[in-house]
């Protein structure tokens, strides 16, 4: 299900003082089954920008086309099929769970897609094991006694659970440690795999966004500064710290070693790639 | 949703209002609401108008701005002026079944309206010139002159600051509650009453949860900077009657001769 965004622009509070302008002139397409990195300083507006791909939010101007068909110029029916299709998973999603068991929240968002009994039950297991969540252990315990990662991970479950076509993620892996970041990075990309779900994933982080993604958005000022594969973008370091942002520590230590050693390729961003491209040269030498 | 609702909105621009004394502009507003219940003619309203006019233009607020906060209270207003309108027994102008309209019936409702837009218009001028903090500082000096309560003066202006400075918090908090749960396809603008306020839990619980969760933190981050009431407290920012302030208040005691002088004079139109 491709997306395209046409000369999106959004204006907070226009005619006021507090009058801002989040967006732009955004225009990009997002093709289908590919793993999109967003990343930006706070401010950027990336936020505002999710929250146009589903039409919660409106724009001043321009258009966002999913699936052919225009989310803003469309029936109100289509306007809410449409945001079935296109889940998106909030900062600090567990803020939003309210039912009395875990089951009965994750079931929430499939019940309004008026599924079955027993098709309800089965997403309900299979978005709750997709974020490593043993369906018996949790389905009947109070969301509110869990800890703050397995919260998040039933709010992530409930976005999962209605199957969505894109998959939208706004920093999932905040305020968590890094045992929990890496399991639910690594969840989110078996998903992607798994499925061939679209996904945008926000991030703060240039190695997360790095390992991850095909392409990488980097948005400043409400505007696209870059929308390329992650070793296009992140060879900029100079532009790239200039809109407040670096590029994976890597692949600083890999630019040094190249004003060195000329012929090393300095387009990588993991570890591993490192590794493999350091030993690579040692041998060559 | 929200968008409408000024209480508490400090509006930033630099003006004679904005500098002024948070005591004096209490003070003023609070004579100013009593005025107006002595006014009770035309020429009065019109000098209140005025009055107000005079008080917008100089705190540099749009005018459109000051008024945002008759949409919170057109309902009431819209009750006031119907039960006045039929209610105010009085020369009979119009009936149908036990419906009537008098003369003095339109004439109280039409002041009703008037003095309740007034209001709502000047004490929100108050909140739009007055930063939260600054507002509860020359609250908490009001409240420390008042027997029996001036022992808990500090605590209860802290606790006014605090729930000023929640409300933008707690409808942020709401919008975006109220976008998570749309984005798993809730509906708040369809289906029957009783569904809506179903919907209404979905928001309502996890607010809860929030604002719980908000005020625990707030209260360990005060411990953990050692606040402990108003005892032996001291400012960093003292209040002083300035210049500016005097002249207020120099237009104060006009305002309420004035406006209490309109009282005296003949009444026309009705």
């Amino acid at each position: 299900m491709p997306i395209e965004i046409k000369d999106l622009s959004h204006t907070y509070g226009k005619d006021t003082p507090f009058e801002y302008s989040a967006l732009k002139d955004i225009s990009l397409d997002i093709d289908d089954g590919e793993f999109v990195g967003l990343i930006g300083h706070t401010g950027s507006g990336k936020s505002t920008f999710i929250q146009h791909l589903n039409g919660l939010l409106n724009p001043t101007s321009g258009t966002v086309v999913v699936d052919g068909q225009d989310i803003f110029n469309a029936s109100k029916e289509d306007k809410y099929k449409n945001r079935l299709k296109v889940g998106l998973v909030f900062q600090y999603p567990e803020s939003q769970l309210f039912e009395e068991t875990v089951f009965k929240d994750v079931a929430f968002g499939p019940k309004n897609l008026n599924l079955s009994e027993e098709e309800i039950e089965a997403r309900v297991k299979d978005a709750l094991e997709s974020v490593g969540l043993d369906y018996q252990t949790y389905k009947d315990k109070s969301p509110f006694e869990l800890s703050g990662g397995q919260m998040r991970r039933v709010a992530i479950a409930g976005v999962l659970a209605m199957r969505p076509q894109v998959l939208i993620l706004d920093e999932p892996t905040a305020g968590l440690d890094p045992q929990g970041r890496n399991e639910i990075l690594r969840q989110i990309k078996d998903y992607h795999e798994k499925n061939g779900t679209t996904i945008v994933l926000v991030s703060h982080s240039m190695e997360d966004v790095g390992r991850l993604a095909d392409k990488v958005l980097v948005l400043n000022k409400g505007e696209v500064a870059f929308f390329d594969k992650p070793e296009n973008v992140f060879v900029q370091t100079e532009e790239l710290e200039k809109i407040g942002l670096a590029a994976p520590q890597i692949t600083y230590l890999m630019k040094e070693l190249k004003k060195k050693y000329p012929d090393i390729n300095e387009k990588i961003f993991t570890i591993e790639e490192a590794k493999e491209e350091i030993l690579r040269h040692v041998k060559n030498v | 949703m929200f968008e409408n609702i000024t209480i508490g909105q400090y509006y930033p621009v630099n003006s004679f209002v904005h500098n002024l004394d948070p005591r004096i502009k209490i003070l003023f507003t609070f004579v100013y609401i009593i005025m107006l219940f002595f006014v009770d003619n035309v020429w009065g309203y019109m000098a209140a108008l005025i009055i107000l006019m005079i008080m917008i233009a100089v705190s540099k607020i749009p005018l459109g701005y000051t008024l945002r906060g008759i949409r919170a209270i057109l309902v009431i207003i819209l009750i006031t002026v119907c039960l006045n309108i039929f209610m105010t027994p009085g020369t009979v102008i119009w009936s149908w079944g036990f419906l009537h309209i008098t003369i003095e019936g339109i004439r109280t409702a039409v002041m009703m309206a008037v003095r309740l837009v007034f209001l709502v218009v000047g004490t929100s001028l108050l909140t739009l010139t007055t930063a939260p903090i600054d507002l509860t500082d020359g609250l908490e000096f009001y409240l420390s002159h008042i027997p029996f309560i001036k022992k808990y003066s500090h605590e209860l202006s802290m606790m006014m600051s605090i729930a000023l400075r929640f409300i933008p918090t707690l409808m942020d908090e709401t919008q975006k509650i109220m976008k998570a749960q749309k984005a798993r396809g809730a509906q708040f603008e369809t289906g029957s009453l009783i569904e809506r306020a179903k919907a209404m839990v979905m928001i309502l619980v996890p607010l809860f949860v929030s604002a719980c969760r908000r005020a625990d933190e707030l209260a360990t981050a005060m411990e953990a900077r050692c606040y402990r009431g108003g005892t032996g407290r001291t400012r960093m920012k003292q209040l002083v009657i300035q210049r500016n302030d005097k002249l207020t208040c120099v237009f104060m005691v006009v305002m309420v001769i004035v406006l209490y002088g309109t009282r005296f004079l003949p009444d026309i139109f009705f």
